[in-house]
């Protein structure tokens, strides 16, 4: 069972990568050809795209990070609360023994409460999220020009943009 | 040209992202474009700081995304803002221009 489990997130996860990859990749490509147009050499083109995207490495690591926070596997728990709580309605109806009411009763209120905790956990993730230590590359120093910078024990965006005066 | 940087106050890259598809579905690279048309060359944005931000607004039920097809014919992933998006826009803007107008005020007359 474990190792089912952990097939399945590991391919999960590298689905959630290729395609955080794909996305990030077709922006980039486009930016090329963008720069491209202005007459500029394609090395040049592609070193420039680079630069105004940002740190690419670590925008893939935080978007994959949270790709992975949103899988199937989270949706697949919300349905099958949701059947769990649509169980204990249909008991809860159709039963008129006192004992199968019950059962009907705990059935509710299990698909309740869990799906009022997996919309909590959508909401308020950083509970959920390990925290970095010193040598993640997601840490970033003052030399990286970056946006997505995060206060990760907050999970809150510092958002930093480069004006020209 | 001095290079100076900013930090903004939080939430407001997702608020500038939740204006933008508030008009069309779009995917990535043209809701950068989009901000870069909008705010001209006074603040330079970094097109990847949009991606990390785009997730976390899908996780957060704002957005919706799914895969289509590209104006060049590429796949590529289109984003829409969903019901509690427009309502969290709605929200965050009133927000906005109250701390802007009170910030404001505070310049004009401190």
């Amino acid at each position: 069972m474990k190792a089912l489990t952990g097939l399945w997130q590991r391919f999960d996860g590298q689905r959630a990568q290729r395609e955080v990859e794909e996305e990030l990749r077709f922006h980039l490509d486009l930016l090329t050809d963008e720069h491209c147009r202005q007459d500029m050499p394609w090395e040049e083109a592609e070193a420039s795209a680079l630069k105004r995207f940002g740190n690419l490495e670590q925008i893939r690591d935080e978007c994959v990070k949270i790709a992975r926070r949103n899988q199937p596997a989270i949706q697949a728990l919300k349905w099958f609360f949701g059947i769990v709580f649509l169980t204990g309605v249909l008991v809860r109806v159709f039963s008129f023994e006192y004992h199968l009411t019950r059962v009907g009763d705990i059935l509710m209120a299990v698909g309740v409460l869990s799906r009022v905790l997996l919309y909590l956990r959508a909401m308020n993730p950083s509970q959920y999220v390990s925290k970095p230590d010193d040598s993640s590359p997601l840490k970033l120093n003052d030399s990286q020009l970056s946006l997505a910078a995060y206060d990760q024990s907050r999970r809150t965006p510092v958002e930093r943009v480069i004006s020209y005066k | 040209m001095a290079k100076v940087r900013t930090d903004l106050m939080q939430g407001t890259l997702e608020l500038l992202i939740l204006k933008t598809l508030s008009r069309d579905s779009m995917h990535g690279y043209g809701i950068a474009q989009r901000i870069h048309e909008a705010v001209d060359d006074l603040l330079k944005v970094e097109d990847g700081s949009l991606y990390p931000a785009l997730y976390r607004m899908e996780e957060r039920g704002w957005i919706a995304s799914e895969w289509g097809v590209s104006e060049n014919n590429r796949r590529a992933k289109f984003y829409r803002l969903t019901r509690a998006g427009r309502k969290r826009l709605n929200g965050e803007q009133a927000n906005w221009e109250r701390v802007s107008q009170a910030i404001t005020r505070i310049l004009q007359t401190a």
